[in-house]
């Protein structure tokens, strides 16, 4: 049974469609969704360089991402988001593992347009790698 | 997704189309859609068929066996609460699968996967691949 959803969010419209598509989901199995946003960047990275402000301003970004996502959901399905740093399709996969994740939901393109890839290439990695359903939404 | 109410699971005699047929099955048990669970063919009996197949009957034999076989396993997965629907196309299997989902207007295409390659791109299969890829509605691959 389907119980707990993961749903990678980084404010792209493929993403957008995904989190559509979750809450359908979420509604019919009457499943859990988690939203996940994660920052792009080497955490070691931001303690040696990077100066608060820049921080702040990415951990803004995202909280806006996560919020919009989470205002989506209809009150009677349960949620939750989730904020994480690192390289985005192997803290994804990460998370998915060590949560009991049932599913992934995740667009087939993300903000990184590489022309001529139909698929992106977080999305590929995921499809892939991973050890649970994941449904690529168009 | 909104209004699923098809779900197409293209099938081999795999275990990953198992696993895809027992996961399209859960999903039709919560949001009430139907099943339509294919095959394709590379070739049949009519494929080179004028008036008489040269085709000898130990390989066209075979094929109908091969589609019968992964028919029959996907068949086992589906409880009679949830409503399936079982087809048999001849062709190049993505282009067929393909194809079908815009006939039938499939909500979702349910995919499974080899599960067994270690080597980078062999993990899904060809023709998952090429579906995640081409497809117009979205395609979950189950584990």
């Amino acid at each position: 049974m389907m119980k707990n959803i993961l749903v990678p969010v980084d404010g792209s419209e493929g993403s957008d469609r995904a989190v559509a598509q979750a809450i359908a989901l979420a509604e019919a199995c009457e499943a859990k969704l988690n939203f996940l946003y994660v920052a792009n960047i080497n955490q070691l990275a931001i303690k040696a360089c990077l100066a608060d402000a820049i921080l702040e301003a990415v951990t803004k970004a995202g909280n806006v991402i996560l919020d919009r996502a989470m205002q989506m959901v209809p009150s009677d399905v349960e949620k939750e988001a989730f904020s994480e740093t690192g390289s985005p399709a192997v803290v994804i996969l990460d998370f998915a593992a060590s949560n009991d994740m049932d599913l992934i939901v995740m667009g087939s393109r993300g903000l990184g347009v590489v022309k001529g890839v139909l698929l992106g290439s977080v999305s590929q990695y995921i499809v892939e790698q991973s050890k649970c359903p994941v449904l690529v939404v168009k | 997704m909104k209004n699923l109410t098809r779900i197409l699971v293209p099938v081999d005699a795999s275990e990953g189309a198992e696993r895809a047929v027992a996961f399209a099955v859960s999903l039709a048990e919560s949001t009430g859609a139907v099943l339509d669970i294919l095959h394709v063919s590379y070739f049949d009996k009519n494929t080179d068929a004028e008036e008489e197949s040269w085709l000898p009957e130990a390989i066209a034999g075979s094929v109908g066996v091969m589609e019968k076989e992964a028919l029959e396993r996907a068949r086992k997965h589906v409880p009679p609460s949830v409503a399936a629907e079982y087809h048999r196309r001849t062709g190049i299997p993505a282009d067929e699968i393909l194809r079908f989902a815009q006939e039938k207007q499939t909500g979702l295409i349910v995919v499974g996967c080899r599960g067994l390659g270690f080597m980078k791109g062999l993990l899904l299969g060809s023709v998952s691949q090429e579906i995640v890829e081409r497809a117009e509605v979205s395609v979950a691959v189950a584990r």
